[in-house]
């Protein structure tokens, strides 16, 4: 390298320096670590109070217990009769396949409206896009009829099935917008090599959609880790539970709640969420940037 | 006249329809004319925490023992949780065969036929004679019984014992009216060091000392047509006597109140040292006394001046059974072992109140602990006294509950003055009656 490259080098790493410690850059970062540890508090507040006793986790709410137990762990994990190991199994279960679902339907949704033409499909978009604005009470009875019908009450069934359907028309919006900022060329010449629609999909579109599916898959799984309202109708059988309903069962506003065993397992069911995140994280700023989700 | 001896292939197809489903239908277990028979499987709910679950699944267990071939099995969940559930439930005519349920769901689900009317089995199939004598009127919803009262919880004030002994209170000598416990609690109140003679009881979610207050006046919180049954100026005397006390410091402020209702038990501030009085529901005494090492005492609620001597009341726990239960002999059964069996309220003990029937209540009366000895001793002595019937609840009942405490924290909060905050709750407990 030169003398003048590396004296420009050298001046350049000088000013970025300086500009790291300015003042202003500095306000900037204090305010941005205040406020992460301010959301942060919550999480840690839960995780401190997992390891205080009943009578000191309202009455002494600072983050470093006076007294520390390990009671609330075993007690929450026996706490409804069986290890609450099962009731991870049950949410990894529904949360996995619901991540499966969401994949293979939504995506070949969304090509469908993005990239084909067929009778009505202004109409059937806009359809979709009204499922979006239905809140989920309106639906839950005729939806639990349904279900009952079939005989798929107590089962992981109705929370799985639809996945495979196409039934979350944001997902659906989400690849439909992302589908629709690949260049058409692509698929131009994929035809003229012989491709079909189906092939056109598989060979081009699929793999290009890998940033948007990064975002349905963590967002799926999120949500359906979360969910609670639907396993709370369709499962009643403490063996079916998933972490969600769970974790309701420690509450009583009858009586009283063990919250210590709430807490102590509550701060294990984010340790999966943690992981999909950490693990997903590049692919999933990328899905957000790209698809405009913000 | 030809008359035709051979059946079309279309008829023929029609019968053989026709047989098909009738066999289908006797293999899913669906009722036959002349074949009788019902299915002998129960699904059973309730709402509370895996602890009481345990209880009534041993419960459950004995009943299955007691009926060979039997199968029967608990779903349970949170109140909040389980209501969501319930009328789901309700609402796709596929409630669990037996049913638990508060007293202000049953006007609703009865009155809408999601459950089976008892009248028919009352006395023949379920022993009436042990249960309370309102424990039908409970469960009453226009013509039909659609529940049964299994337990019973009261009002009641709950004092640091050792506090007023260290004070030499008699609190029963001290205190008839609630002028009286105005009284005292000023005299007990030490604000100085975050300590007050008795708990805030406006900002709970259920209200019933207000329902008490409204009884004593002669009223009631709702007319037999589900309209508002009291006057604006008995909730404004409520609400202007805790006003007086918060002044004068006697009560906590608001925003210790709402922190201590946050955290269920556990911030309870009779269970903090915080106050030396507060208004419970009786079972409440068992919940409290578990979580502080300081005697507790139960007493009955004070009078208003010229009270009503028959406004005591008992909120009842209701157990029914789904309208459209396939097996309702057998769910009869049931329900008729959890309200008299001994053995069975031996096992689930008095978890969720008093229990209805007075054998099963002197069966258990010598293994109980002293609170909960203390609150079913309480409830038995005060079924004795009389006592109006209560209207059933309306379907707006929880809204207009709602209401209630939301009024109640607007003048806690100072936000609003006591006639503002009635003119306010009279205005949304008419929208909450309008909508439902």
């Amino acid at each position: 390298m030169s003398d003048a490259t590396m004296q420009s080098v050298g001046t350049s790493t000088a000013s970025m320096s300086r500009q790291l410690l300015s003042p202003k850059h500095l306000l900037a970062h204090a305010a941005i670590i205040a406020l992460g540890l301010v959301m942060l508090y919550p999480v840690l507040w839960m995780i401190s109070s997992a390891f205080k006793p009943a009578q000191l986790i309202f009455s002494e709410p600072g983050l470093l217990p006076r007294q520390v137990t390990l009671e609330n762990w075993g007690q929450g994990w026996m706490g409804l009769g069986i290890p609450f190991s099962y009731f991870f199994i049950n949410s990894a279960v529904i949360s996995g396949l619901s991540v499966v679902g969401n994949l293979c339907s939504c995506s070949i949704a969304a090509y469908a409206f993005a990239r084909l033409e067929f009778h009505l499909k202004p109409l059937l978009f806009a359809l979709m896009l009204g499922t979006i604005m239905l809140p989920f009470q309106v639906i839950m009875v005729p939806q639990y009829i349904l279900f009952q019908g079939l005989g798929w009450t107590n089962t992981f069934l109705p929370l799985v099935v639809p996945k495979f359907l196409a039934v979350d028309a944001f997902f659906v919006f989400l690849l439909v917008q992302f589908i629709r900022g690949l260049p058409r060329e692509l698929d131009d010449a994929a035809t003229v090599d012989g491709c079909g629609p189906l092939g056109v999909f598989w060979r081009i579109i699929f793999p290009l959609l890998r940033p948007a599916l990064a975002v349905t898959a963590v967002f799926t799984f999120i949500w359906t880790w979360n969910d609670f309202l639907g396993p709370l109708i369709y499962l009643t059988r403490t063996e079916n539970y998933t972490v969600s309903i769970a974790l309701n069962a420690f509450l009583d506003s009858t009586g009283t709640s063990n919250w210590g065993a709430m807490f102590a397992m509550s701060v294990l069911s984010l340790v999966p969420l943690f992981l999909v995140f950490m693990f997903a994280q590049r692919q999933l700023v990328q899905g957000i940037a790209t698809t405009g989700l913000k | 006249m030809r008359v035709r001896s051979r059946i079309s292939r279309r008829e023929f197809m029609v019968l053989g329809a026709a047989g098909l489903t009738l066999a289908a239908g006797a293999a899913c277990g669906m009722p036959i004319p002349g074949m009788g028979g019902e299915p002998k499987s129960l699904s059973v709910a309730q709402w509370g925490t895996a602890q009481r679950a345990d209880l009534y699944k041993k419960a459950i267990a004995l009943f299955q023992e007691q009926n060979a071939g039997v199968t029967a099995d608990l779903q349970f969940a949170e109140l909040g949780a389980y209501n969501d559930r319930l009328t789901t439930q309700a609402a796709s005519k596929s409630l669990p065969d037996v049913i638990w349920m508060r007293d202000d769901r049953v006007g609703r689900f009865g009155g809408s036929g999601a459950l089976l009317d008892l009248t028919p089995y009352l006395d023949k199939g379920i022993d009436m004679k042990g249960l309370s004598k309102v424990a039908a009127a409970d469960g009453t919803v226009g013509k039909g019984v659609y529940a049964l009262a299994s337990h019973y919880v009261g009002q009641s004030i709950v004092v640091n014992a050792q506090y007023l002994q260290e004070k030499g209170v008699k609190y029963d000598q001290q205190v008839k009216t609630w002028d009286d416990l105005a009284g005292l609690a000023k005299q007990l109140s030490d604000p100085e060091r975050k300590f007050w003679g008795i708990a805030d009881p406006t900002m709970g979610t259920t209200q019933r000392h207000l329902q008490a207050w409204i009884r004593q006046a002669g009223e009631e919180l709702f007319t037999p047509d589900g309209q508002i049954g009291f006057k604006p100026d008995t909730f404004g005397s409520w609400l202007e006597f805790w006003n007086k006390l918060r002044q004068a410091n006697v009560i906590p402020p608001a925003d210790v109140q709402t922190q201590a209702e946050a955290g269920s038990f556990a911030t309870n501030l009779l269970v903090q040292n915080q106050v030396a009085i507060g208004a419970q529901s009786t079972n409440h005494l068992t919940q409290i006394q578990r979580l502080t090492q300081v005697p507790m005492a139960m007493f009955s609620i004070p009078e208003i001046p010229n009270s009503t001597k028959d406004w005591w009341f008992f909120p009842p726990i209701l157990l029914s059974i789904a309208g459209t239960t396939k097996s309702p002999h057998l769910a009869v059964q049931m329900l008729d072992f959890f309200l008299s069996s001994v053995p069975a309220g031996k096992i689930t003990r008095v978890d969720q109140g008093a229990p209805s029937s007075a054998p099963v209540r002197e069966a258990l009366a010598p293994d109980l602990q002293p609170a909960e000895a203390a609150f079913v001793t309480q409830i038995s002595r005060e079924m004795t006294y009389p006592a109006r019937g209560l209207p059933v609840l309306p379907p707006a009942s929880g809204a207009i509950v709602q209401a209630q405490t939301d009024a109640s924290q607007q003048v806690a909060f100072g936000k609003a003055s006591v006639s503002q905050a009635v003119d306010t709750f009279m205005a949304a407990a008419k929208r909450a009656i309008a909508a439902s």
